[in-house]
């Protein structure tokens, strides 16, 4: 029918459904430009009729430059091409109420107006109406770039990571979504052998841990689980896994995870593990307590000698500072060092006291040093403690000993010195500046012995010496003479030692002063030539004084005969010379060392008083002076006669060693523990080898002397415990016998 | 003088003895003489003399020896020893024998005459004899 057959009213009407259509079609319109999906429509012709605005915010054409375009131009005009088809299967609504069960959706991309690609996904449909007559198409694509971008990356990760990555759903089976490529290094099975069958993966799980993964599979949980796999080549991996359940977008759970390859980890870690433990065992090997402390001070370990020594276990000490196990006092000491070496980040040395396990406080020293982290921080300390309880009395007794032997040379009366193999004396003691008669051991240092040896023995010393030196061997004691820092002669017996001093070859010098013992010899030497003398006396005597006594004791009876009065005067004579030469028998008699003596308590003085006037008359008689110098003195035990007869033997080799006018003096004093009687001359002195001489038996310097006079006087002093001393000068002799109070 | 008294001169040595012998006998004394200790000892034991002279050194028997034994067998008789040292360390040990007398060789003969008149006239007092002075 016709328009113009068509009334009015129903023209009216067909207007009224056109303009409600246009009003629906506006409608339409309007939600499409409000959809942010950019949607396209075609008409049956494929020529492109609307886009909407999300359209032109994607590709950036205005509506005109595009609309009117066929489909093909349209494409072009985009660069859109045909792309990978992704095909959505919906589990759930996979069932014949809809025709299609498959959505197909094209993933590609286009090119703006700008140049600029952008990622969509297409989406198109043919549009029927309710006749199934075509009216056109639409099509639909959504900006998937930033997704696309982002999709890209984790799938580029995924693929490239060395560790596995998977997703796999339980329902409705046990099936893997994706697994990435290192499943073929990690679980030996390419992504697609376990596509194909996810069970695979299981295979090559350690039995022991299988339960672990079977419970996963019943019931998945959040796992983070280290696990073994054993690889298709037959090696076993340590493998960490770590999953997270997931649900998809249907409310059914999946789960991703990644598989990492930790054997090196593990094995490293087992190694440190290793390493650890032979580093206890090797701390608690060593005889000295160690421990060790975090960088709070906190201890962290110790050893087995630490446990012993201390007196704490390895539990008590673990976690706890030293404030819990020491007292304030200590652990306020203990800690500034601690901070200290943590300050100085280096070593630590120092001694201190520490108690032991005793009880006992010992002498230790510590060694300390920090040890540092991965990254270089002071992460503790390491502390060594030695104990040097036994060395430090070691020490002790080596200083003590030092100390004694340093004692023993000082205050030793021999002279101790060392000089060097060129003659340098480099050390004296004491003695040995007093010998030397020095002021102090400066004055010897230095100087080289040839000094202070006397020329008689230089070559005897410069011979022993060479000997030493040669053979390394101690010389034996020998006897020389040394001269003093002034060059007065003694004598001395002396050895050498080598030895090493201060790093050279040295001897060592000692040297003890025989003078006094050398005068003490000749004296013992001159009493038993007295004693000799005397003992022969002895001997002599009796045989002597048997035929004196008959020619005597007969001269006598003939006195009183009358026929030889005639002869009285002769007979007299004969007697008084047998008699002298008796008095002779009784000097020699006195010479005698067991000669008894009859000593008395008695003041030396009074003898000397007593026996004044015979001296007087004797000096008087040659022209000389007497002077008596008698102070008061202690008493003495004496043989009265024996002191007159040394009394005047002294006096007469005074008055006959000197000329008329010269004074005779007899003192008499206390000094020290002594009582000294001495007689001084002023004649000429003696030569020396008079002087050595002195109370020889028989030795005599005078014409007519008998060479007994002082050797009587040597017997006597030697019977009263006494010395006699002589000092000549050209001025005179002074003779001082010594007599000891305490004898 | 009682010419009963007899005197024992022992000395080994002639001259001595002879002196002795004739000096006593010419002061009315009877003499008997030995030259060693143990001819003197028998004589004591057969002339029982009032008084012994006896020298202290004599070849054997020495003096000191000799006053022992003579001691043992009469400890009354006076001793006067004699000696040619002239020292007087032997006194004291011959002291505790009972000898008080000495003489020293050589000596004076009034001495000897001397101390024979008075030890012989000590003895004749008893009891007295632990008070013989020298």
């Amino acid at each position: 029918m016709k328009d113009k057959e068509k009334s009015r009213d129903q023209l009216w009407a067909e207007i009224s459904e056109l303009r409600e259509e246009v009003q629906e079609l506006k409608f339409y319109k309007a939600v499409l430009d409000q959809l942010p999906v950019c949607t396209i429509l075609y008409d049956a012709s494929e020529t492109v009729i609307y886009r909407n605005r999300a359209s032109k915010a994607i590709d950036g054409y205005e509506h005109q430059e595009l609309v009117g375009l066929s489909r093909d131009e349209y494409l072009k005009q985009l660069h859109i091409k045909q792309g990978k088809a992704i095909k959505m299967k919906d589990p759930q609504k996979d069932s014949s109420y809809f025709k299609k069960s498959i959505y197909e959706m094209n993933e590609t991309t286009l090119c703006t107006k700008n140049g600029t690609l952008r990622d969509v996904l297409l989406v198109g449909d043919f549009i029927y109406d309710e006749e199934e007559n075509l009216l056109g198409a639409c099509g639909c694509a959504v900006d998937i770039t930033e997704h696309a971008l982002k999709d890209n990356m984790y799938k580029l990760l995924a693929e490239n990571a060395q560790d596995l990555i998977f997703r796999y759903r339980l329902v409705p089976s046990f099936q893997f979504e994706y697994v990435s490529p290192a499943s073929s290094v990690i679980a030996g099975h390419r992504p697609e052998e376990l596509y194909e069958n996810a069970y695979r993966a299981f295979s090559g799980v350690h039995p022991d841990d299988r339960p672990l993964i079977n419970a996963q599979l019943q019931s998945p949980q959040p796992l983070s689980a280290t696990i073994r796999l054993v690889h298709k080549d037959g090696t076993t991996k340590w493998v960490e896994v770590k999953s997270i359940v997931v649900n998809d977008r249907y409310g059914n759970p999946a789960v991703e995870g990644i598989i990492r390859d930790v054997s090196e980890r593990v094995q490293a870690e087992r190694k440190l593990i290793e390493n650890l433990r032979f580093l206890q065992k090797l701390i608690d090997t060593i005889p000295n307590p160690v421990y060790y402390k975090d960088n709070n001070g906190i201890f962290r370990g110790c050893n087995a000698a630490f446990e012993t020594d201390m007196g704490f276990t390895k539990e008590e000490i673990m976690g706890r500072s030293i404030y819990e196990l020491r007292t304030k006092d200590l652990a306020d000491i203990y800690t500034e060092k601690d901070c200290e070496l943590f300050r100085t980040n280096g070593k630590q040395v120092y001694e201190t006291v520490i108690p032991y396990a005793d009880g006992t406080m010992h002498d230790v020293v510590l060694y300390k040093g920090v040890f540092t982290d991965s990254n270089g921080g002071v992460a503790g300390l390491v502390g060594v403690i030695i104990d040097v309880t036994k060395s430090k009395e070691t020490q002790r007794a080596l200083s003590e000993s030092e100390d004694l032997y340093r004692r023993l040379v000082e205050l030793s009366p021999e002279l101790i010195g060392v000089h060097d193999f060129t003659g340098e004396i480099v050390f004296s003691n004491q003695a040995g500046v007093k010998l030397l008669n020095a002021k102090n051991e400066a004055e010897i240092i230095g100087k080289n012995i040839t000094q202070f040896i006397h020329p008689d023995c230089m070559q005897a010393v410069t011979e022993a010496m060479q000997k030493m030196l040669e053979t390394n061997e101690p010389l034996h004691w020998f006897e020389q003479k040394l001269l003093t820092l002034d060059g007065s002669p003694f004598e001395v017996e002396a050895t050498g030692v080598p030895l090493h001093f201060r790093g050279g070859p040295a001897v060592l010098v000692v040297a003890r002063d025989i003078t006094e013992r050398k005068q003490w010899e000749r004296e013992m030497s001159r009493l038993e030539q007295l004693n000799l003398v005397g003992q022969m006396a002895a001997g002599i005597g009796h045989e002597v004084r048997n035929p004196m006594t008959t020619v005597r004791g007969f001269l006598q009876m003939f006195q009183g005969k009358n026929d030889l009065m005639p002869y009285k005067n002769h007979l007299n004579l004969m007697i008084e010379e047998l008699d002298r030469a008796n008095s002779i028998i009784g000097h020699f008699l006195s010479l005698a060392k067991d000669k008894p003596v009859d000593k008395k308590v008695q003041n030396l003085n009074s003898i000397v008083e007593a026996l004044s006037p015979m001296i007087q008359a004797n000096v008087f008689r040659y022209d000389m002076y007497l002077e008596l110098k008698l102070p008061e003195i202690p008493d003495l035990s004496l043989d009265e006669k024996e002191m007159r007869q040394l009394i005047l033997n002294l006096c007469r080799n005074g008055m006959e060693a000197m000329s008329p006018g010269g004074t005779l003096s007899i003192t008499t004093y206390a000094e020290d523990e002594e009582v000294v009687l001495s007689v001084a001359d002023e004649g000429k002195g003696m030569q020396p080898e008079v002087m050595e001489n002195l109370g020889t038996p028989f030795f005599t310097t005078k014409d007519n002397g008998t060479g007994l006079g002082l050797a009587v006087c040597y017997s006597i002093s030697a019977r009263h415990n006494a010395s006699i001393g002589a000092v000549s000068t050209s001025e005179g002799t002074t003779f001082s016998v010594r007599f000891k109070l305490m004898g | 003088m009682s010419k009963c008294c007899d005197i024992l001169v022992v000395d080994d040595q002639q001259g001595v003895r002879r002196l002795l012998q004739e000096v006593l006998t010419e002061q009315g004394y009877e003499v008997v003489t030995a030259a060693n200790g143990i001819k003197a000892l028998d004589l004591l034991s057969r002339f029982k003399p009032r008084a012994v002279i006896l020298d202290m050194k004599m070849p054997g028997l020495d003096g000191l020896e000799t006053l022992k034994k003579l001691r043992e067998r009469n400890s009354e008789i006076p001793v006067i020893m004699m000696t040619a040292y002239g020292e007087l360390d032997t006194e004291e040990r011959f002291q505790q024998y009972g000898v008080r007398q000495f003489l020293v060789k050589p000596f004076d003969l009034n001495d000897v005459c001397f101390l024979i008149k008075k030890v012989l006239e000590t003895a004749e007092k008893p009891g007295n004899f632990q008070n013989i002075g020298r």
